[in-house]
């Protein structure tokens, strides 16, 4: 029983990985752009769902809030930040990304204050039992919630005139464009569906945690990371297996080693070794 | 006139690689584009298609100057471009090349001019779902063609039609540019295969290092060796 407790507390946790690493190989996948700042999207939109919930007592206005306001800033950043910069070497993309990430967290610093926030009365922590596993509600939700998003990202990308122009896009922009597929309309697309699911991301963590702080992106964005080169940078599916993999592994280290590492420390051994026998990443990059 | 290009100019960069080119283009012809590697041939269509950026001169189609238009502005006027190489999108499938090809058109002409492309190329209805990089060379062409054809073009340009095919599927592509020229289209066709082209074209323009060293009718191209050469490289300075 506990083997399979683990196995799903892990689902859980890959999970959530998922949604924001797919985020991030979809913006590197379309610009060749390591966008750090992506976490702080995550950590905006955080901030947003729980002070929105507090306000106006409705997880649900929390949680559109915050999607939408990431998804549209994503799109700002890209306008502001990226668009200007696309010529440059790719390293200056990358300065630029861990720049805006630094001064977001110090804004939401300076905004919110250095401790943490929490929802006042915290939604869905009750526990459910399913075939003897006690999980919490919000467990339960994000895992609902994450598959559901990424099936519709998935069905979006395969089966619509939009999501096959989007791939197309990534595959080969000017040939894209002589056919209609408008290359700046389909970056800013990418932008906000990648930001809008790393708030989703944020908002879960927060309901998991109860817990906001500043930093509360820096962890989940250098993980999100090393996941994309271990699942074949710009590769969607292989994203999805490494966060899954990555969010086992941790729940199964947490129990029979955490005595001598800690849960994070787990994550980028494995992520290490991972990389060190296969520096390209378990899957093809795209 | 279909297409009227005027003390046209084109290049990279500081590069220029078409030089004060004149050229008309009638409805309906077929205007064969010779020359030895390098000559400037695909450079030019691609500038017509918005690829290349062009330098001086203007391109005036069906009476509309469009020299400044995007790429995708000039598809949607009905220039539609076979490139050198084909470009695909090899990861995705014969279907979702199709309808990247008729992005542009409504979703209902879209269908209609899928069925149009399989009735011309009924095996790429065959591979409807097969991956377009696993194709082959032959079906990649006329998938290419196919998904020219996609935004129901007036004007297709063809670069190297015949480039590493093998000679049935030469053959196949060359009865559907003649079967396509038959229904009014104009076709603006890049060829190494000197033969062909001028076997297939009505007109034909000569170039070498970006000049244009000849232009007329075919049948005057066939008769004379000094262009022959000038088409193979083979001219001496």
């Amino acid at each position: 029983m506990l083997f399979i407790e683990l196995f799903i507390q892990g689902l859980i946790q890959g999970s959530t990985y998922a949604i924001i690493a797919v985020g991030l190989t979809l913006i590197y996948g379309l610009l060749r752009v390591l966008h750090v700042a992506h976490a702080g999207l995550f950590t905006l939109a955080a901030y947003l769902g729980v002070t929105v919930t507090n306000q106006f007592g409705s997880l649900s206005l929390g949680i559109v809030v915050a999607t939408l306001t990431s998804g549209i800033v994503g799109v700002v950043i890209y306008r502001l930040v990226y668009e200007p910069i696309l010529n440059k070497p790719p390293y200056v993309a990358l300065i630029a990304s861990i720049g805006l990430y630094i001064a977001m967290e110090e804004l939401f610093r300076l905004i919110f204050g250095p401790f943490g926030l929490s929802f006042s009365s915290a939604p869905l922590q009750n526990v459910v039992v399913i075939f003897g596993i006690h999980l919490r509600a919000c467990q339960i939700i994000t895992v609902i919630t994450n598959v559901v998003l990424l099936g519709i990202l998935a069905w979006i990308a395969q089966k619509t005139r939009v999501g096959i122009g989007w791939r197309a896009t990534v595959d080969d922009p000017e040939m894209s464009a002589s056919f209609g597929i408008d290359p700046i309309r389909v970056r800013y697309l990418v932008f906000f569906v990648g930001s809008a699911l790393a708030a989703v991301a944020g908002v879960l963590v927060a309901l998991l945690t109860n817990l906001v702080e500043p930093t509360m992106g820096a962890v989940p964005s250098y993980k999100s990371l090393a996941i994309i080169v271990l699942g074949g940078l710009g590769n969607v599916f292989g994203t999805l297996i490494a966060s899954l993999a990555l969010g086992v592994i941790e729940a199964f280290g947490t129990i029979y080693i955490g005595d001598f590492l800690d849960r994070d420390a787990i994550a980028f051994a494995f992520l290490v070794v991972v990389l060190m026998i296969k520096p390209t990443g378990l899957f093809k990059s795209r | 006139m279909m297409l009227k290009i005027s003390n046209f100019c084109c290049g990279y960069g500081n590069m220029q690689v078409v030089n004060h080119l004149d050229l008309e283009v009638k409805k309906g012809s077929v205007t064969g584009i010779l020359g030895a590697n390098g000559a400037g041939k695909s450079s030019l269509i691609m500038a017509i298609a918005g690829h290349v950026e062009i330098k001086n001169g203007s391109i005036v189609y069906n009476g509309e100057d469009i020299t400044s238009c995007t790429p995708m502005e000039r598809v949607s006027r009905g220039i539609a471009l076979v490139p050198e190489g084909r470009r695909l999108f090899k990861s995705m499938s014969v279907y979702e090349n199709l309808i990247i090809g008729g992005y542009i058109t409504r979703k209902k002409d879209s269908q209609t001019n899928m069925e149009k492309v399989f009735d011309i190329f009924p095996i790429l209805g065959e591979r409807i779902r097969q991956n377009a990089g696993s194709l082959s060379g032959g079906e990649q062409q006329m998938l290419a063609i196919g998904r020219a054809l996609m935004t129901d073009p007036k004007v297709l340009m063809v670069d190297e039609l015949s480039l590493g095919l093998m000679p049935k599927a030469i053959d196949i592509c060359y009865e559907v540019i003649e079967k396509l020229n038959s229904l009014d289209m104009t076709i603006m066709l890049v060829e190494q295969s000197t033969k062909r082209a001028l076997q297939a074209s009505d007109n034909v323009i000569v170039f070498e290092s970006g000049n244009t060293v000849w232009k007329g009718s075919s049948n005057e191209a066939k008769k004379s060796s000094e262009i022959i050469d000038s088409m193979l490289g083979l001219r001496n300075h």
